[in-house]
């Protein structure tokens, strides 16, 4: 079994360090993209000068991580692991403009060194001074998924007690241009961006959030449907649609179109976080806080009133092609 | 529960191939030479597969309109190799694909930012689609026909040596039948601009483990090893895939630990997960990059494990330059060969051994080795510390 001990997010909306779960409704905002509401770093990031090294999307994802491990009570987590889409853009760029702007010629370092896609797992080490199992994943939709799925297997192998999963992408001017000219946000969906981080352990406590019992990633191929893949993943756990409370997907409407899951309650999560690479990460945010408060807010609009959640689903179709299913149950 | 490796492929600046690998490690024939494939100012020696994205597009058979990142054509060569090699029926057993890189598509998207940088209305979109990691692994698990499972790990150096860890635990916990592993990176403006700022590359061949090295050489490429569990071998494997272990240094964001406490864990936690002694260990395939901190940190980390028993070393790095997120696949793929030949692949160039150290890489091929256990070394930036261990016993 893998317990959820505490969560940390950083989003669009107002998630990190409030009691509240999504209790204001959504503003309407203009434009393509939603910015993650950020903190005040200071407290979890004394060092000036390391804070002002970091970029947003290190800062996101140390403080998340930070936060995360300090309700779980832990400083020494067996195992840091964190996934990414694509990382740390905005010291990428940097880089890159100033390759250009200086013909190639004494560069400083320090944008190349904090664009490696790993940088956020290593700052967190460093900060913990932790010598211990350290992995960072960068597949587009199963970034976040892989580190879970490692997380899952470290517990089972009894290598790791407690492990520090999550993930973390951020939105640059440049991101946001080039996905729209790509016409990514034909659908409606914002883009999106946030850190969120979780402590799994093996052992269950009276304050964990929900328990993991299984992941499964697949690409979309012209050989098996979506929704084969969803009854085969159920069927294989021993499940079937009827045992779901809920389907918290990553659609907006689409979802509507798998004929033999129309009958299980659904609500969406995207709206809220706005769409990237490892949003699933806010899916499961999401699920393991209505599994401990038995609510649901309304920004999450389900489709129908529901008071009442044994086990979720979280069903998220990256640009339908990288499909992921993370199913979760009450602690 | 044993993981064997059942295939090998590799594409490196010393050939296309295994067998051209294999043929050049014996001849003691470096890849390096000057940049002849990117457009930079930067003048150092690196080592390039000298194919064009074009020709390597021909060779793959792949359609010549269609655009790809050097990434991916470099990780297809080397993945196709390996799952052929391993003669998998692809229906029968479920496959996966875990791949790594440090740079994903920057070779193309380097080239779109140029034009995107003047004017935002342009720069071929086609050559920014492909700038995430995945896009490379995606590429490559179509090219050879896997659908089950993908995924891409990046922790700078040790990328590769993670993807072959990842796939060990997937087999050992039940979850794939087989899985290629390994890393694919090709050579580019923003990691050759990147190393050069840290100042870490050597304007000569790198000198691994020498008194007078001066800093590495770039190099690129791709290497793959099929992994399979004892009861889902297709055919008699060539080693077993013996013990692993990940770690970090928490030191420094590029620089390892003056005593290299995080190679010391990664090889320790490596022989404990292997049930090996250090006796045990024939020969090391050190990650020995040519800087000075590098090889310094990981030389004291052999002597401090080792003792007086430093088995004999070499990096590989004089032949194929530092392949970075490849390095591990590559050396991986070494490291068999290493078994299935019983030779060492010497450090050809070395001369004088570190002062503070007083170890020496073999500099000479030997074959009749009598090796049957292989340790390979992979560190990376961000502390990122992997240590595999190969047996023919």
């Amino acid at each position: 079994m893998y317990y959820i001990q505490s969560i940390s997010s950083i989003s669009p909306a107002s998630t990190f360090r409030t009691e509240e779960f999504l209790s204001s409704p959504l503003e309407e905002k203009e434009g393509y993209h939603l910015s993650a509401i950020e903190p005040d770093y200071k407290e979890f990031i004394a060092d000036a000068n390391l804070r002002r090294r970091m970029s947003r999307i290190v800062k996101m994802g140390v403080c998340a991580a930070l936060d995360c491990l300090s309700r779980a009570e832990n400083n020494n987590p067996d195992a840091i692991i964190t996934g990414t889409g694509l990382g740390c853009l905005a010291d990428t760029e940097k880089f890159l403009k100033s390759i250009i702007d200086n013909e190639e010629q004494l560069l400083n370092p320090t944008a190349f060194i904090q664009s490696t896609f790993n940088t956020i797992g290593a700052q967190i080490a460093l900060i913990l001074k932790s010598n211990n199992y350290n992995f960072t994943y960068v597949h587009r939709g199963f970034s976040f998924e892989s580190a879970l799925l490692d997380a899952m297997m470290l517990l089972k192998e009894n290598k790791a007690e407690n492990v520090l999963v999550g993930a973390m992408d951020e939105i640059t001017l440049t991101s946001a241009d080039i996905m729209r000219r790509m016409g990514f946000w034909r659908k409606g969906v914002k883009m999106g961006e946030g850190a969120q981080f979780f402590v799994l352990s093996n052992k269950k406590s009276h304050t964990d959030y929900a328990v993991i019992k299984y992941i499964d990633t697949f690409l979309l191929s012209n050989n098996i449907s979506p929704e084969k893949r969803i009854n085969q993943f159920l069927e294989r756990n021993g499940l079937s649609t009827e045992n779901i409370d809920l389907i918290l997907t990553g659609y907006e409407t689409d979802l509507l179109t798998l004929d033999s899951l129309q009958n299980i309650p659904n609500a969406s999560f995207k709206p809220v976080c706005g769409e990237y690479q490892t949003a699933a990460s806010f899916g499961v945010w999401c699920a393991a806080n209505i599994l401990k408060r038995q609510a649901i807010p309304s920004s999450l609009k389900a489709s129908e009133s529901l008071n009442l959640f044994n086990r979720i689903l979280v069903y998220n179709p990256y640009r339908n092609t990288n499909h992921s299913l993370i199913l979760l149950e009450k602690a | 529960m044993k993981i064997y490796v059942t295939g090998i492929g590799v594409i490196s600046a010393i050939g296309l191939n295994v067998a051209e690998n294999l043929q050049a490690l014996r001849n003691k024939q470096s890849g390096v030479d000057n940049i002849t494939l990117i457009d930079t100012n930067i003048d150092v020696p690196v080592c390039e597969v000298k194919q064009s994205n074009k020709s390597l597009k021909e060779i793959l058979g792949l359609p010549k309109e269609k655009t790809f990142s050097r990434t991916a054509l470099l990780g297809m060569a080397a993945a196709k190799e390996a799952l052929s090699d391993a003669d998998i029926d692809l229906s029968k057993q479920r496959t996966g694909l875990i791949s790594a890189t440090s740079v994903g598509g920057m070779d193309l998207s380097e080239n779109f930012y140029k034009t995107y940088k003047e004017d935002k209305n342009k720069g071929r979109l086609r050559e920014v689609a492909s700038h995430d990691c995945g896009d490379s692994t995606e590429k490559i698990a179509d090219y050879v026909g896997i659908t089950d499972f993908v995924t891409t790990i990046s922790t700078a150096c040790s990328s590769a040596a993670n993807a072959v860890i990842l796939g060990a635990r997937m087999l050992q916990n039940g979850l794939l039948d087989a899985v290629i592993v390994g890393g694919t990176d090709p050579i580019c403006r923003f990691t050759l601009n990147g190393f050069n700022s840290l100042m870490i590359l050597d304007k000569e061949h790198c000198r691994p483990f020498d008194e007078s090295r001066a800093g590495l050489n770039l190099g690129e490429g791709a290497g793959f090893i099929v992994l399979q569990r004892e009861d889902t071998l297709s055919k008699k494997p060539y080693c077993e895939l013996k013990g692993y272990a990940n770690a970090n240094d928490a030191y420094h964001q590029t620089a390892t630990s003056p005593d290299g406490d995080g190679p010391f864990l990664a090889m320790s936690e490596a022989l404990k997960s292997a049930g090996l002694k250090i006796t045990d260990i024939d020969c090391i395939n050190a990650h020995g990059t040519g800087t000075g901190n590098n090889d310094l940190s990981e030389g004291k980390a052999i002597k401090r494990l080792f003792g007086n028993d430093i088995p004999r070393f070499s990096s590989t790095k004089v032949y194929t330059g530092h392949t970075l997120g490849a390095a591990g696949g590559i050396e991986a793929v070494y490291s068999v060969l290493s078994l299935m030949h019983d030779t060492i692949f010497p450090t050809f160039n070395f001369n004088t051994p570190i002062n503070e150290l007083n170890i020496s890489p073999e500099t000479e091929l030997i074959e009749q080795a009598g090796i049957k256990t292989v340790l390979s070394n992979s560190f990376g930036f961000g502390g990122n510390v992997s240590s595999l261990i190969f047996s023919s016993k």
